[in-house]
């Protein structure tokens, strides 16, 4: 059984999906068992989310999306709309 | 413009010849799906709308003038990032030097949960680490990343916005796969930091107990 430190310390390679599927599975026993590196987890997965959430929503501004596409030699505007 | 070019016409355009039509067109539109990955990616690189789009630019010059040292089947959306990064090293790191918080050598153990927990929050109905992803807005979230170094800040974007692999992100950033993950950790570290000192500077939290 994992302690609190030695699951404190495999907290980003869990968040980041690094670690291999035993591992994975010990973290989440100890998670079960501990409801303040429960909370800690949940907390520091919050913030990375938050962060995605707010640079995810940038696009390529369409005059870009035009240039690059002009550089192209054989792709056209309908093979790259989604 | 779609059609087929002979060798000799691929290589007065500047093309290598050795890549078949059909396989530059594929390549060509899987890499003109990264665009938006891209863009916001260079966009908090070199924090400018209109060097993201020149730096964007040049990325997807380079990658299709080299497109035949592309290897079929490897990961091109990895191998287009890291064509970006070193034409950011070459062209932009220079003239877009800014202060960064360097001088931050004590803060290997900073979690800003911990610190939370620790502090008091106004108005105290509320979970102080609730108040960070509550209250802090975007534009903190954009100032503590532009606040980070390069390297720092690249490896952050990497791997919480795009969700690229340590293994992948080594690849594009020329680092070993353990200097990703300590910088990485280091990185969320300054992060965090820069976050609490927002979350202290406008009243949401007191910063009052941070060294006791």
């Amino acid at each position: 059984m994992l302690n609190c430190t030695k699951t404190i310390e495999r907290l980003y390679p869990f968040i980041d999906r690094e670690l291999s599927e035993q591992e994975l599975e010990e973290i989440r026993e100890h998670l079960e068992m501990c409801p303040p590196c429960a909370k800690h987890f949940a907390f520091e997965s919050g913030v990375l989310r938050f962060i995605n959430d707010v640079c995810r929503s940038v696009e390529a501004p369409a005059a870009l999306r035009a240039k690059v596409l002009s550089t192209c030699t054989y792709a056209s505007e309908t093979r790259t709309t989604k | 413009m779609a059609g087929c070019l002979t060798d000799t016409e691929a290589v007065a355009n500047g093309l290598s010849p050795d890549v078949a039509p059909d396989v530059r067109a594929e390549l060509e539109a899987e890499a003109l799906g990264y665009i938006d990955s891209l863009y916001r990616t260079a966009l908090r690189m070199t924090r400018n709308p209109a060097d993201a789009e020149d730096l964007v630019q040049e990325a997807y010059l380079r990658a299709f003038r080299s497109l035949h040292q592309f290897k079929p089947g490897t990961n091109l959306r990895a191998w287009i990032f890291r064509i970006m990064t070193n034409a950011y090293i070459n062209e932009y790191r220079k003239r877009s030097r800014r202060p960064t918080n360097s001088s931050l050598d004590d803060l290997e153990e900073f979690y800003l949960y911990d610190h939370l927990i620790d502090s008091g929050v106004q108005p105290t109905s509320e979970r102080p680490e609730d108040v960070v992803l509550d209250r802090l807005t975007a534009q903190d979230v954009i100032d503590a990343l532009d606040g980070l170094s390069d390297d720092f800040r690249e490896v952050v974007i990497l791997a919480d916005v795009e969700g690229f692999s340590y293994r992948e992100i080594a690849e594009i950033m020329d680092i070993p796969v353990g200097t990703v993950m300590s910088r990485l950790y280091r990185a969320r570290r300054r992060l965090q930091k820069s976050l609490f000192d927002f979350a202290v500077d406008a009243g949401y939290i007191s910063g009052a107990v941070e060294d006791a």
